[in-house]
C-alpha cells in the first residue's frame, strides 16, 4: 500500500469525487490559485478550473451561505474553512441554515454539503487559532462530525461526506496534514459513524479522536512495557456516535480512559462517559478518566502550550489510575 | 525562632567532625540532651546532642559530610518552622555561634519560577524508628480536599515497629494524596501534598519541582516516590468502611451473578471499594454455608471441593521485613554462645501466689525482670553495649520483655527496672504489652535497654536459645517452671524448676562473665528475700 501524506489522502479524496460527481465544488480562502492553505487543494484548480475550485474572499459567513444555497438547490459543496477558528463567523449559516433547513422545510429541501478544514492546536498559534471545536458543531441536531486521525481515514470519510445527503461537519488537525499513513489504492469509503479499534487490548479501552489517536498508541507502547494491554479505540466519527463499539470495548476491559484534545467541560469526552455510564454500568470497574485539554485558553508561549496538551504521561497517569495501579 | 546545633569540639585536637549518622530526621522531635546524631572525629566515634528542645527543622550536615567545629550541621525550631535560608555547609566555622538562622519563611511564599500560584507542600513520610526505611499508610484520616491544621494527624502508617499517626506540619488543604492506603513509602518520601487551595503540586512521579526556597529542610527524595506503575502490586485490602459497602458496579454485578456477600469481601481500591479483583479472589477462596460448616463434621463430609488449593504469596509486613533482615543480620554479625543454668522457683512462685492475697498481680516473669535487673546492677560489666571500636557502659538499667505480636515481636523495655517494685514493674509490663499488641508503642518505648527476657514457658516450653537483640549484649530465653525429682540434702524432693539460658555477645562478654551474672541471677530467683537488699 502507498504511504501518503494526510494531506495528499485528502486531495486524492476531492480530485476523485470532483471527477465522479460534476456537482461537487470545492471553495474557500486560497484554496484556487494558491493551492491551499495547507496545500490541500494542490493542483485542483488547474485541472477542475475555476468554476469548480472557487477563491473566496475573506468573507466566512458569505461564503458559508453562498454553499449552504448552492446544496439546496442541487449541488455538493466542499466549503474549505482557512481553519475553523474562523468558521465561528460563519456559525449562523451553519447552524442556522445548513443543519436545519431539512427540518424545517419538512424534508422538502436537501443540504449535501461539507464544510471542512484545519484545527487544533497547531504549534505556537496562541489563543484564537488553537482551538479544538468540534463538540460546538456535535451539539447540534443536523449537523455530522467527522474527525479522522489518519490518512486512509481522512480520504475514506472526506468521499463518504461529500455523498452524504446531509451536512458533514469535518475537522482536520492541523498537525496532521504532513503525517504519513498508509492509504489503500483505488477506490474506498470509510462509512461515517464507525469507530475503528487501532489496537487491540484487554485491559483498557483508550478512546479518542483526531491527533490523540497519534498520542493514545504512543501511550499504549509506553504501558504494554509495564505490562498494561490497552485497547485503543478511535472514533473517527463524534456524530453519530460508535456507541456499539464503545460499548464493546468497555466490556471486555471494564475500564476507559477518554482522550480528547477540546476542553473538558461539555467536551466530546464528556458525552461518552455519559454513554458508558448510562449502557455499560455494570461493566465498570473503576470511574472513567478523562485526558483533556487544560481549562486554558492556549498560549503562545511554547512551554505554556505543551503543559496544556494532553501527553503520553498524562495518559500513562490516567490509565494507572483505572487500573488501581500507583 | 530556630536555634543551630554547632558541630562541638570532642577533643582538643578536633577541627572537623564527619557525621556518620543522622540519629533524628527532619520533622523528630528532639530534647534537649538528646543524641541527634553521630560524629566520627579523629579520635573516636561521638554522640552530638541537642542542647533545645524542639523539633529538628532541618540538617545542614548530611550524612557522610564532614562540617568544621563550630559550624551549624542542623537546626532545631518549633513545629513546622522552616529554615528559609542557611549558610552553605562548606561555609567556614565560624569562631563564635555561627550566623543566626534567616527568619521562618511566609506561609505562602510565591514560587521562584514557573508561576502558578503557591506550591504546595509535601508530607513526607517521616522516620518514626531508627530501623524504619519505609513505612505502609494504613489509612489516610483526611482526604483530598479536606482541611488540614498544623499537628493535625492526616494518615496512620505502619512502620517496622509500631502504628503511629503523621501530622501535617503546615495549615491548608490536603490537595493530593501520592501514596494510597496500602501502599508503601520510603522515609522521606512525599506521601502528600498540603497548601493552600489551588497551590501547585510538584509533578507526581518524577522529582518533586525545587521549592520555592531552596529549603534544606526537605533532604531531596533519592528514591523513586511513589509505587511506579512498574510494580504491580495490588495494595493490601483495606479494612471495610463502615456502613455503605463501596464497590465497583462491576465487583457488584460478578457478586450478585455468583451469589457472593459483598459485606464478607475486603476492598482493595480507594476507600476500601471493592473491584474485581477482590471478588475473584473472594471467589477463588470457597466458603461453606454457616449450616454447611456445621453439619459436616457429622457426617464426615470433606468440604473442600475441587482440587488442592495452591500456596497463596502473602505480602510481608513492614514488621516481618524488617524482623527478617535484622535477624539475618544479627545471628551472624554477632557471636553468640550460650550458658544455661536450672532455677529452683518454689520460693519465688511463693511469692507470686501470696501477693495475691494482697491483690497484688505479679507474674513469674515479673519476678524474673527484677531478678534480671539487680543481678546486672551487681554485674555492671554485664551491661553494656559493644559498638564496634569502642562498648557504651550504661548506668541504668532496663529490662526489655519480648512480646509476640500477630506477626512479629518487640520488646518494649522497662526502664530502671533494679530500682522499681514488683507491683510497678507488673503493671508496666502489662501496660506495656498492651499497647505493644495494639502496635502503639512509642519508639522510645522500645529503643535502648540493657537486656531482654524472652519467655516461653507459658507454652510449656522447657527450654530455647534466644537470639541477642542489639545494641544489648545479652539476652535471657526463660522456659517454663515445671515439677521435677531433684536431689536434696541426699533426698529426692520435687521441686518446680526452671530453665534459663543466657544468649551472650562474646565480643564483649565471656564465658566466665556471663557465668557470674547467671549465677546471681540464680541466688536471687532462688532466694527472692535477697530481692529487697
Amino acid at each position: 500500500m502507498p504511504e501518503l501524506m494526510y494531506r495528499e489522502a485528502l486531495n486524492q479524496a476531492l480530485a476523485e469525487e470532483m471527477e465522479r460527481d460534476h456537482r461537487v465544488f470545492l471553495m474557500g480562502e486560497e484554496v484556487g490559485r494558491y493551492n491551499g492553505a495547507f496545500k490541500v487543494s494542490q493542483g485542483l484548480l488547474d485541472r477542475f478550473g475555476s468554476a469548480r475550485v472557487v477563491d473566496a474572499p475573506i468573507s466566512e459567513l458569505g461564503f458559508a451561505g453562498l454553499g449552504t444555497g448552492a446544496a439546496m438547490v442541487g449541488l455538493r459543496p466542499v466549503i474549505e474553512m482557512m481553519t475553523w477558528n474562523f468558521a465561528i463567523l460563519a456559525m449562523d449559516q451553519i447552524v442556522n441554515n445548513a443543519a436545519k433547513l431539512r427540518h424545517m422545510s419538512g424534508g422538502q429541501l436537501r443540504c449535501p454539503i461539507v464544510f471542512r478544514g484545519p484545527t487544533g492546536i497547531g504549534g505556537r498559534l496562541s489563543s484564537q487559532h488553537s482551538q479544538s471545536l468540534e463538540a460546538q458543531y456535535a451539539h447540534f441536531p443536523g449537523l455530522k462530525v467527522i474527525f479522522p486521525g489518519t490518512p486512509k481515514d481522512a480520504k475514506g470519510l472526506l468521499k463518504s461526506a461529500i455523498r452524504d445527503e446531509n451536512p458533514v461537519i469535518m475537522f482536520e488537525h492541523e498537525k496532521l496534514y504532513s503525517v504519513k499513513g498508509e492509504v489503500p489504492e483505488g477506490e474506498y469509503t470509510i462509512p461515517i459513524g464507525e469507530a475503528d479499534v487501532k489496537r487491540e487490548g484487554k485491559d483498557v479501552t483508550l478512546i479518542t479522536y483526531g491527533r490523540q489517536v497519534h498520542f493514545s498508541l504512543a501511550a499504549a507502547e509506553e504501558l504494554a512495557k509495564n505490562g498494561i494491554d490497552a485497547e485503543v479505540v478511535d472514533l473517527r466519527t463524534i456524530r453519530p456516535l460508535d456507541e456499539e463499539r464503545i460499548l464493546e470495548s468497555v466490556k471486555k476491559t471494564n475500564r476507559a480512559v477518554i482522550v480528547e484534545e477540546d476542553w473538558a467541560f461539555c467536551g466530546v469526552g464528556a458525552t461518552v462517559v455519559d454513554l458508558i455510564q448510562s449502557k455499560a454500568f455494570d461493566y465498570l470497574d473503576a470511574p472513567v478518566e478523562r485526558v483533556t485539554q487544560l481549562p486554558v485558553s492556549i498560549s503562545y508561549a511554547a512551554n505554556l502550550e505543551a503543559a496544556a496538551e494532553p501527553s503520553v504521561p498524562r495518559i500513562a497517569e490516567a490509565v494507572n489510575k483505572v487500573l488501581y495501579r500507583g | 525562632m530556630a536555634k543551630p546545633i554547632q558541630m562541638p569540639a570532642l577533643s582538643p585536637t578536633m577541627k572537623e567532625g564527619k557525621i556518620t549518622r543522622w540519629r533524628k530526621q527532619v520533622g523528630d522531635r528532639v530534647s534537649s540532651g538528646e543524641a541527634v546524631a553521630e560524629v566520627e572525629t579523629d579520635k573516636s566515634n561521638l554522640e552530638i546532642e541537642s542542647y533545645e528542645d524542639g523539633y529538628l527543622i532541618a540538617i545542614q550536615t548530611p550524612e557522610g559530610a564532614s562540617a568544621e567545629v563550630g559550624a551549624p550541621i542542623a537546626w532545631i525550631g518549633e513545629k513546622g518552622e522552616k529554615v528559609t535560608t542557611a549558610p552553605p555547609a562548606e561555609k567556614p566555622a565560624p569562631a563564635k555561634p555561627a550566623a543566626p538562622p534567616a527568619p521562618p519563611a511566609p506561609p505562602q511564599a510565591p514560587p521562584a519560577s514557573g508561576g502558578g500560584g503557591p506550591e504546595a507542600t509535601a508530607v513526607l513520610m517521616p522516620a518514626l524508628s531508627p530501623t524504619m526505611v519505609e513505612g505502609k499508610i494504613t489509612a489516610w484520616l483526611k482526604q483530598e480536599g479536606d482541611k488540614v491544621s498544623s499537628g493535625e494527624a492526616i494518615a496512620e502508617v505502619e512502620t517496622d515497629k509500631s502504628n503511629l499517626q503523621i501530622e501535617a506540619y503546615d495549615e491548608g488543604v490536603l490537595l493530593k494524596i501520592v501514596v494510597p492506603a496500602g501502599s508503601t513509602a520510603k522515609v522521606g518520601a512525599p506521601i502528600g501534598y498540603v497548601g493552600p487551595k489551588g497551590a501547585r503540586i510538584p509533578a507526581v512521579g518524577g522529582a518533586p519541582a525545587p521549592s520555592a526556597a531552596p529549603a534544606p529542610a526537605q533532604p531531596a527524595p533519592k528514591e523513586a516516590v511513589v509505587p511506579e506503575p512498574a510494580a504491580p502490586v495490588p495494595p493490601a485490602p483495606q479494612p471495610k468502611p463502615e456502613g455503605r459497602i463501596f464497590a465497583s458496579p462491576l465487583a457488584r454485578r460478578i457478586a450478585k451473578e455468583r451469589g457472593l456477600d459483598l459485606g464478607a469481601i475486603a476492598g482493595s481500591g480507594p476507600s476500601g471499594r471493592i473491584i474485581r479483583r477482590d471478588v475473584e479472589a473472594a471467589l477463588k477462596a470457597p466458603v461453606a454455608a454457616p449450616a454447611a460448616k456445621a453439619l459436616a463434621p457429622a457426617f464426615g463430609v470433606p468440604l473442600r471441593a475441587g482440587p488442592r488449593p495452591e500456596p497463596r504469596r502473602v505480602e510481608l509486613s513492614t514488621m516481618r521485613r524488617v524482623i527478617a533482615q535484622r535477624m539475618a543480620e544479627v545471628k551472624p554479625g554477632v557471636p553468640h554462645f550460650y550458658l544455661t543454668v536450672e532455677i529452683e522457683m518454689d520460693e519465688a512462685l511463693k511469692i507470686r501466689d501470696e501477693a495475691k492475697q494482697v491483690e497484688s498481680k505479679i507474674s513469674v516473669n515479673d519476678i524474673i525482670v527484677k531478678a534480671m535487673a539487680i543481678a546486672l546492677r551487681r554485674v555492671p560489666q554485664m551491661n553494656v553495649w559493644f559498638q564496634g571500636d569502642h562498648v557504651l557502659q550504661h548506668d541504668t538499667v532496663d529490662v526489655g520483655i519480648a512480646v509476640a505480636l500477630e506477626d512479629g515481636l518487640i520488646t518494649p523495655i522497662i526502664r530502671d527496672a533494679d530500682q522499681k517494685g514488683l507491683a510497678q514493674i507488673s503493671a508496666e509490663s502489662r501496660e506495656l504489652a498492651e499497647r505493644a499488641r495494639s502496635r502503639h508503642l512509642r519508639p522510645e518505648e522500645y529503643q535502648g535497654g540493657s537486656i531482654t527476657i524472652s519467655n516461653l514457658g507459658m507454652y510449656g516450653i522447657d527450654e530455647f536459645g534466644a537470639i541477642i537483640n542489639p545494641p544489648q549484649a545479652a539476652i535471657l530465653a526463660v522456659g517454663q517452671a515445671a515439677e521435677k525429682v531433684v536431689v536434696r540434702n541426699g533426698q529426692m524432693v520435687i521441686r518446680r524448676m526452671m530453665t534459663a539460658t543466657l544468649s551472650v555477645d562474646h565480643r564483649v562478654i565471656d564465658g566466665a562473665l556471663g557465668a557470674q551474672y547467671l549465677k546471681e541471677l540464680k541466688a536471687l530467683l532462688e532466694h527472692p528475700l535477697r530481692l529487697l537488699f
